[in-house]
């Protein structure tokens, strides 16, 4: 098959998969949205009527009947709930695809746009910063471990390094971040001046006096929550990189590099290291395509403005168009992610290239 | 002589130096007394959106990096390790929310399966098996009380019902609750097997419990409920458990009918403090509201009572032309809906508040809001770190929109606003009596019909010709209510005046009324919401720019009622209001959210950049075009035209306003808006312009409760003796006179009938005296209930106890034993437990106030310390030289 032809059709691949995918996510949601939209309506104006009567309005039973019928009426239309869902289906999936998110229900950006786009590219930066932060600590500690574990299999730096992987595979992350939270941001034996802040990105009750002074700000208070994601991800990266270099460094030609007199470095960075590229590129890929979904619970128990709150928020709310948003960008960043990782795979192992 | 000059000296000294202390801190006394506006400087409000966080950070403090007090009620669960730490206190609102059990009286002739629930005697006899006392102190852990009825003991219109509720005799008793339940269905036919299951027509009988799984005390109630109807009754009990969701779902979007339910496990929030609660009795008993099975659906099967609908709606409609006549109509409407208990109560909660009392003081409990409210943002103060800002957490900083129109319709953006507001009156947290702030009143006339002239010159606005028009003779009205206007100072540093109450006035006649189809100043959901006010404003009169008179066909017993329909006031200036109109006739924005969704474009908040950009542009605009709106020109309009200047100014002001602070919140309250950072901080300014201080609301931070202090009756009597409970009663260490209280009886015989009932009898200032002959009465136990309120904080105190009527002479001496402990001499029949609040065991002491406002340390500042060192060093100085010895001198 040539490379063109395998592209074409992985791209059409992709489009269908995504095509399936938001249709279910969209009949799932908007099936279920529209009939709790119906029961909060009923409740508004009921409440409404109650309003009245409190506020000392008489109205007589026709008239409470005809107010609630009228009131009833104006919501239907004015959320469009008297559409049938296959009438919406195909104008949402046309505007998702052409990247039209519309405006949210109930959601804004700081600057009052209820635009789906503005909301989320205000947010974006902030996940990215946070998740793209602790993945890079993640990656690099994680593979250093991994290195080490694998370079003196069944050692005592080897088990230790397993022990530790695996206790920290098995860490919840929200765990994670209260504890380090009743640790380091409220626990009574540290001095309230040394005591790192326990949520946010910056101290909204401060004046800066430079851009500098934010950033220190901004870095400390990144402290917490880089450090819960780092600490429950760290173990399963040293792991699967320890077991995937066990493997190699048991190869023919690193026992032939090792012959030749190649520093130990070399051998491992330069020839173990990039022969398990592929599945290592792999997996980061797909964090990359993660960050964009951010880390939910995390985001939430440090109150970081990110995708994370953002898609909590909309759940909580049931902001339709969010959710709808969140899905498709998730979606696609993932597909593209596995296309990419395709395309690298081989790049980095001639074996696999197609053609 | 020398020590005695030293003596005198150092005498002297010290004098000068206390009386110097002294001198400074009069002067700081005088200075804090002459302050206008609140008595903070800034507050930062904190968005912490973690109810668990929020609670540490209280215990942190605002000076150091934490909150000084949250704006929302605590966690459940971290109540008793919070009563625990010194460094907070716990404020608990005792009208926070309730919960109640609602149940599917669908009859078998609708849907062929036998249903327990069509039957009242079932259901009634469900009121002895909801376990209030149980729940309180298990489930709820002393956290709350029993609840009885829509209408709670807490509540001001409890007097009126209370002998209804009494009456009805709900008690904790499962056995009677078997009993009826047992009789009731043996009654319609059911059968109950040798398993001890019940079946009719062979079929076992089934019944469905949707438990709210979300909500702690819901679900263990549930849990609870569910086992008795299973294990006691003999029923099959299938458990539903979900959240409000699937509630939607299962319960508020099925038709009875289809049976997905029969019990519902419903939680209320509390609404605020109402003062007259015909509107509660019609919402919770009444199906033509639409909160009865059926939800008044067209197509369901709906619960119908057209007795309970007649009264509920003459009560709501204002048919009656007395206290006496409503009183009586909403006795008849609690008492049917207690005898069809569709609904039965079962615990009012109480919600805990807490703050920082090493931090701040100066909150103010407002029942039904508890600490979070207007009164605690502008009495609060700093007792730590001064010149630090309090800080106050809030769960969020907005849901919604502050738009004055359609916005202010979540908790959240209300808090804010209600501290950057000025209120034209206010209720009384603590009774619900309304007080006149900026617009102190006078009743001219007000009538049950409408009997009152209006003047020919009172004038409305004209939505046709878009003007101000006389209403002519012969229009007659209910009520006449003349009020006097104490303006304040907007925000932005504009003087308000007569043009800002005008312009309200226009804004309700003009937008309510579409003059014409293609009429731009008209909003649909607008109309519909003042639809049923508008008639209802017969005109305005304006005497001169600080009195005006309002017209009105709405009549109610309580004057202040009628005084507060329709005050001429508003909190938001007219430019900014005209603004925000063409943002609306331009297609900007709307109203409200549905409106906006509905119109294709935004929701109008002003505290958005977005938002306040644009109105600073029109506001920008009308200055270069030199713009005045109509609403204070056109017509017989009865003071004059409003000048260019002046509409010039309040342009300009407004926009510098808007570009200095990034937004267009101006009011003209005692905070102003300096900062916003949405899901962050609102930070606010001391407004010292505003015309009161402090001592308009600092009075609302004692909370005048009764306090039973003292209880003697005999334990025993002889029949024929008269039994005699005297109670010594007090307010803030006051004796309580007759009219600041309310105290009701109820004395029952050995089997839980009333006996006697009424009102104490006063006897002296803080002396009360309940009597009750046992002439007639046979020997045996009694019991009484006492339910005591002071008129000034609807708290109430309730006294239960028991004596004996013997026939045989007992001599024992008079005790007065504990109000709430009965005499622990006599083995006592126990099986029928009464319905009153538990006493709190000693870890947990619920209290609607703090603990005593911690007495602030006297603050010596360095000046007084620079006093005292240098009267302490002149002392020491003067000391060594004049009782130096001294030295020999040679001979």
């Amino acid at each position: 098959m040539g490379i063109y032809k395998y592209l074409a059709i992985r791209t059409l691949n992709m489009v269908l998969i995504i095509i399936v995918i938001m249709t279910l996510t969209f009949i799932m949601f908007y099936a279920l949205y529209v009939d709790i939209k119906m029961q909060e309506i009923k409740q508004i104006v009921r409440m409404e009527v109650t309003d009245l009567i409190r506020r000392g309005v008489k109205m007589s039973p026709e008239q409470t009947d005809q107010y609630i019928k009228e009131r009833i009426e104006y919501y239907i239309n004015a959320y469009g709930l008297n559409k049938p869902w296959y009438e919406r289906i195909w104008r949402v999936l046309y505007d998702l695809l052409t990247f039209n998110f519309g405006k949210a229900y109930y959601l804004t950006a700081e600057s009052g746009s209820r635009d789906v786009s503005v909301i989320i590219l205000e947010r974006i930066p902030r996940t990215v910063l946070l998740l793209g932060t602790s993945t890079l600590i993640t990656t690099i500690l994680g593979l250093w471990l991994g290195l080490m574990a694998a370079n003196r299999p069944q050692s005592i730096m080897d088990k230790s390094i397993i022990i530790i992987g695996l206790t920290s595979n098995a860490f919840a992350a929200w765990w994670v971040g209260l504890v380090l939270q009743y640790l380091f941001a409220y626990n009574p034996l540290i001095p309230y001046e040394w005591r790192l802040p326990a949520f946010g990105i910056v101290d909204a009750t401060r004046t800066y006096t430079s851009d500098f002074e934010k950033y220190i700000d901004i870095l400390r208070h990144m402290i917490l929550p880089v450090s819960a994601l780092v600490i429950v991800s760290f173990g399963g990266w040293a792991l699967v990189v320890r077991n995937l270099l066990i493997g190699t460094l048991a190869e023919d030609f690193i026992m032939v590099a090792r012959a030749k007199g190649l520093p130990e470095n070399k051998i491992l960075f330069g020839h173990a290291l990039k022969s398990s590229a592929p599945p290592i590129i792999t997996i980061i890929a797909f964090s990359i395509a993660g960050i964009f979904g951010g880390v939910i619970i995390t985001e939430t128990i440090f109150q970081w403005n990110g995708m994370g709150m953002l898609i909590w928020e909309a759940l909580m709310q049931f902001d339709i168009p969010i959710i709808l948003a969140f899905f498709y960008i998730s979606t696609l960043l993932i597909i593209l992610a596995n296309f990419i990782a395709d395309i690298l795979y081989g790049l980095f192992d001639p074996r696999v290239k197609t053609g | 002589m020398k020590p005695k000059i030293v003596a005198f000296l150092m005498v002297t000294v010290f004098l000068v130096s206390i009386l110097a202390i002294n001198f400074v801190n009069v002067s700081k006394s005088v200075t804090a007394q002459e302050i206008k506006g609140p008595k903070s400087d800034r507050i930062i409000f904190k968005q912490i959106t973690d109810d668990t966080q929020a609670m540490e950070n209280v215990k942190t403090g605002g000076d150091r990096g934490g909150t000084d007090i949250h704006f929302f009620r605590t966690p459940f669960g971290t109540i008793k390790s919070l009563l625990e730490d010194e460094r907070v206190v716990v404020v608990f609102n005792k009208r926070g929310g309730y919960t109640s059990l609602i149940f599917n009286p669908v009859p078998f002739s609708v849907t062929g399966k036998f249903n327990p629930f069509e039957y009242k005697e079932f259901r009634q006899a469900m009121q002895y098996a909801a376990m209030r006392n149980f729940m309180v102190s298990e489930i709820l852990v002393g956290y709350g009380s029993p609840m009885l009825s829509g209408i709670s003991s807490y509540d001001p219109d409890w007097p009126v019902v209370a002998d209804v509720v009494e009456e009805m005799g709900l008690k904790d008793d499962l056995s009677l609750a078997k009993s009826l339940a047992e009789q009731a269905l043996q009654k319609a036919g059911a059968v109950k097997g040798p398993d001890g299951k019940w079946r009719y027509r062979g079929e076992l009988i089934k019944v469905k419990i949707f438990i709210r799984a979300d909500d702690a005390v819901r679900f263990q109630f549930g849990e609870q409920f569910a086992a008795f109807l299973a294990n006691q009754i003999g029923l099959e009990v299938e458990k539903i458990y979900g959240d409000l969701i699937k509630a939607f779902y299962d319960v508020y979007g099925s038709d009875p009918k289809e049976l997905k339910w029969h019990i519902y496990t419903e939680g209320w929030g509390a609404a605020g403090f109402i003062k007259y609660l015909e509107g509660t009795v019609a919402q919770f008993y009444s199906p033509w509201l639409g909160f009865m099975p059926g939800w008044a659906t067209p197509g369901y099967w709906n619960y119908e009572n057209k007795t309970i609908d007649e009264i509920t709606q003459k009560l709501v409609q204002g048919n009656f032309t007395s206290k006496e006549e409503r009183d009586e109509l909403l006795r008849k409407a609690l008492k049917i809906g207690l005898e069809e208990s569709v609904r039965i109560f079962l615990t009012q909660l109480f919600d805990a508040y807490v703050y920082n009392k090493e931090r701040v003081r100066g909150v103010i409990n407002e029942y039904g809001g508890g600490l979070a409210n207007r009164f605690t943002a502008w009495n609060i103060e700093a007792l730590r770190s001064p010149e630090k800002p309090i800080i106050i957490g809030v769960k969020y900083l907005t849901r919604g929109s502050f738009n004055p129109i359609g916005g202010l319709t979540d908790l959240y953006s209300v808090l804010i606003w209600n501290t950057l507001a000025a209120p034209s009156m206010v209720r009384d947290p603590h009774n619900g009596d309304l007080i006149p702030y900026h617009t102190p009143y006078k009743i001219i006339q007000t009538s049950t019909t409408p009997v009152v002239d209006v003047p020919e010159d009172a004038i409305i606005w004209d939505a046709k010709t878009h003007q101000w028009k006389q209403v002519g003779p012969g229009l007659k009205a209910k009520s006449a209510v003349e009020y006097d206007i104490i303006y304040s100072r907007w925000h932005d540093g504009s003087p308000m005046n007569i043009y800002d109450i005008l312009y309200n006035f226009y804004f309700i006649w003009e937008w309510s009324d579409e003059a014409s189809p293609d009429d731009a100043r008209y909003s649909a959901k607008y109309s519909s919401t003042l639809q049923p006010y508008i008639p209802l404003i017969k005109g305005i009169k304006i005497i001169s720019d600080t009195k005006l008179q309002i017209y009105i066909d709405y009549w109610f017993f309580d004057e202040s009622e009628v005084a507060a329909f329709l005050t001429p006031w508003t909190a938001t200036p007219w430019q900014l209001m005209y603004a925000m109109e063409q943002m609306y006739i331009d297609g900007i924005g709307s109203w409200y959210q549905d409106e906006a969704q509905a119109r294709g474009n935004e929701w109008i908040d002003p505290i958005f950049p977005t938002h306040s950009t644009i109105i600073r542009q029109y506001l920008d605009s009308f200055y270069e075009a030199d713009k005045i709106p109509d609403a204070l020109t056109a017509g017989q309009l009865p003071v004059p035209p409003i000048t260019l200047d002046e509409a010039k100014q309040r342009y300009a002001r407004s926009s510098n306003f808007i570009a200095q602070y990034g937004h267009a919140i101006i009011s003209n309250g005692p905070y102003i808006m300096i900062k916003y950072q949405q899901n962050n901080v609102i930070e606010v300014s001391a407004n010292r312009q505003y015309p009161f201080g402090p001592e308009k609301w600092s009075g609302f931070g004692e909370e005048r409760l009764i306090k039973v202090v003292d209880i003697s009756y005999k334990e025993s009597v002889n029949i024929g003796e008269t039994v005699n409970i005297d109670l010594k009663i007090n307010i803030l260490q006051t004796p309580a006179r007759a009219q600041d209280v309310i105290i009701k009886y109820w004395f029952y015989n050995p089997t839980g009938n009333i006996i006697g009932k009424g009102d104490a009898t006063f006897v002296s200032d803080g002396n009360f005296r309940i009597s009750l002959s046992t002439s007639g009465l046979s020997p045996g136990i009694y019991s009484f209930k006492i339910y005591a309120v002071s008129k000034y904080a609807y708290i109430p105190e309730f006294i239960s106890g028991k004596f004996i009527v013997s026939a045989i002479q007992i001599t024992s001496p008079p005790t007065t034993p504990p109000p709430t402990t009965p005499p622990p001499t006599t083995p006592l029949p126990t099986e029928i437990e009464t319905i009153i609040s538990p006493t709190p065991t000693p870890t947990q002491t619920p209290t609607t106030t703090p603990t005593p406002t911690p007495t602030p340390t006297p603050s010596i500042g360095l000046f007084e310390i620079i006093i005292i060192v240098l009267a302490i060093a002149i002392i020491a100085a003067l000391a060594v030289i004049f009782l130096r010895r001294p030295k020999p001198t040679a001979t």
